[in-house]
């Protein structure tokens, strides 16, 4: 099968699952009603839209992280953008009660905020080591900061909402959060596309890529910016969703071959096909509250590297 | 007394009164070092916590979380008598008694939010309250076991009479605009976030507060 007909496919799933994400639901409402209307036209197409955008942000992100870091085990959580948005949006739900304008805007702030961080310590060169190092500082202190925000939190009530939160989910999401994040996500995604030829360079190794007219510093930048744009705005409209940036560019590599500019359409379209897909599922399951999508995806992200792992480890001789 | 009795956004009792006593975080050097007479905690409280005070010999009363009124009146007993002060337990069992509102007709269907997008399930004390006052848990319906997160959608499908909270949770408006665009006819009522915290004498408050909602609703 030729790499044309694959991107078919792939792309056959993203709309097939695009379908499914506007069909299913916990409720089936006759077709035609005024509920059913307002279900689909305020609940499910934005929850697609953004499902679709989020998954072909996640996906792309892993696959150009990956690349640009030589690592396989990058994923957008890496730069520690996810966990810094993270906290702007808890510190927003623990002290502002903050509504869905102001959990974006929170969000995003800590997302800017990590980003800028990470340009301050990786500004003198483009080492992936420092980078990996940089963004598990930022990371980890995100984390612990979220933490501590929870520890001290005023009240359980919203600690138990920032748990749920934080669970990440595109349960009732509205036009209005499209709007919001839809032009970062897209803006995110073209700055990461634009990596891909230099990322074909830099697997010959640093000095390759600089001898074939590639700046470093500039892809470094793009990346940053890129992966804070998208993540940022993902985070701040569904909450954390791991494990689709580190999951989609493994199973694809096979399938389309290890040089990574190859690799970033077929990511954005499996991410968005894995997404679209998860979230559907994450309603089929009994009782009146839903799955949350974080969960869910660290519920396909585990057993899959469990699998990586057994299959690694019938090839060593332990 | 605990922190959360001086939060506005947690307490049962009038805030004045809660903070002429002195606040601890539950832990328990803040306790010890207060000699009290008698330690009333929780099943949730940390297990480190309930063995340090029992390795002190200090007298502990450990309680539950009601889901009736009847285990609320039960637990006003246990800490009156262990306080030395039946009398006045007996005093509030009977005022919570005499609150019960003796509802008779329609139960209309409500969804309570106790917090932000946080629905209040069944199997709770405020599901008692509910029911006791002439109201239908409409989380309850929709088969939300605990207290957890509603989808609208679901809401939309089967939409209450009334929906009462103590504020907006980040959903509320776009929760709003879904039910009036499906043509349903549910009301927003305000419930105080301070008669939704605990049993004992909110109970009293709560249940006159739940009536007047079903009066508004069944007129």
């Amino acid at each position: 099968m030729n790499r044309t007909l694959r991107l078919v496919l792939l792309a056959s799933l993203v709309v097939a699952g695009f379908a499914l994400s506007l069909a299913a639901g916990k409720q089936w409402l006759p077709w035609g009603s005024d509920a059913a209307t307002a279900v689909f036209v305020e609940l499910r197409l934005p929850r697609a839209i953004l499902g679709l955008l989020l998954g072909a942000m996640l996906g792309l992100s892993g696959a150009v992280l990956q690349g640009f870091l030589r690592n396989p085990l990058a994923d957008p959580a890496v730069v520690g953008v996810s966990s810094s948005a993270a906290l702007g949006a808890v510190a927003a739900i623990l002290y502002a009660g903050a509504g869905s304008l102001g959990l974006f805007a929170a969000a995003m702030t800590g997302a800017l905020a990590a980003m800028l961080l990470l340009v301050a310590l990786t500004w003198r060169g483009a080492d992936p080591v420092a980078f990996i190092l940089a963004g598990t500082v930022l990371s980890s202190l995100a984390g612990a900061l979220t933490a501590f925000l929870i520890s001290i939190a005023p009240n359980p009530y919203a600690v138990a909402s920032v748990l749920d939160w934080l669970m990440g989910a595109l349960t009732d999401r509205s036009l209005a959060d499209v709007a919001r994040a839809a032009p970062l996500l897209i803006g995110g995604c073209v700055l990461l596309a634009l990596a891909g030829p230099a990322l074909d360079a830099l697997t010959l190794g640093e000095g390759a890529a600089r001898s074939l007219g590639i700046r470093i510093g500039r892809i470094q930048a793009l990346v940053v910016l890129g992966t804070g744009l998208g993540v940022g705005a993902g985070v701040a409209v569904t909450g954390v969703i791991g494990f689709v940036g580190l999951v989609v560019p493994h199973v694809l590599r096979p399938l389309f071959g290890h040089r990574p500019s190859a690799l970033l359409l077929p990511s954005a379209l499996g991410g968005a096909a894995l997404v679209l897909f998860a979230d559907s599922l994450c309603r089929f399951v009994p009782g009146a509250a839903e799955v949350r999508l974080g969960v869910a995806m660290a519920l396909i992200g585990a057993p899959f590297f469990l699998g990586l792992l057994l299959r690694r480890r019938s090839r060593a001789w332990i | 007394m605990s922190r959360y009795s001086h939060d506005p956004a947690s307490t049962s009792m009038p805030l004045a009164l809660a903070r002429r006593y002195p606040a601890t975080a539950g832990t328990a050097e803040e306790v010890i070092a207060r000699h009290p007479d008698l330690v009333v905690t929780d099943v949730f409280a940390p297990a480190a916590t309930r063995a340090a005070y029992e390795r002190l010999g200090m007298k502990v009363l450990t309680l539950n979380s009601p889901a009736t009124i009847a285990a609320s009146e039960a637990q006003v007993m246990t800490i009156a008598d262990a306080a030395g002060v039946p009398a006045r337990g007996r005093a509030l069992v009977r005022s919570i008694e005499a609150a019960i509102p003796r509802a008779s007709g329609p139960r209309p269907a409500a969804l309570l939010y106790i917090s932000g997008d946080l629905a209040n399930g069944g199997g709770t004390l405020l599901d008692d309250l509910f029911a006791r006052a002439g109201l239908r848990n409409a989380a309850a319906d929709y088969g939300l076991a605990f207290t957890g997160t509603l989808p609208i959608e679901t809401i939309v499908a089967h939409p209450p009479r009334a929906i009462l909270s103590d504020g907006d949770g980040r959903t509320a408006d776009l929760r709003r605009r879904v039910l009036v665009r499906s043509g349903a006819a549910t009301v927003d009522a305000h419930f105080p976030r301070r008669l939704m915290n605990c049993g004992g004498p909110t109970i009293v408050p709560a249940l006159q507060r739940l009536a007047a909602i079903r009066a508004k609703l069944v007129s």
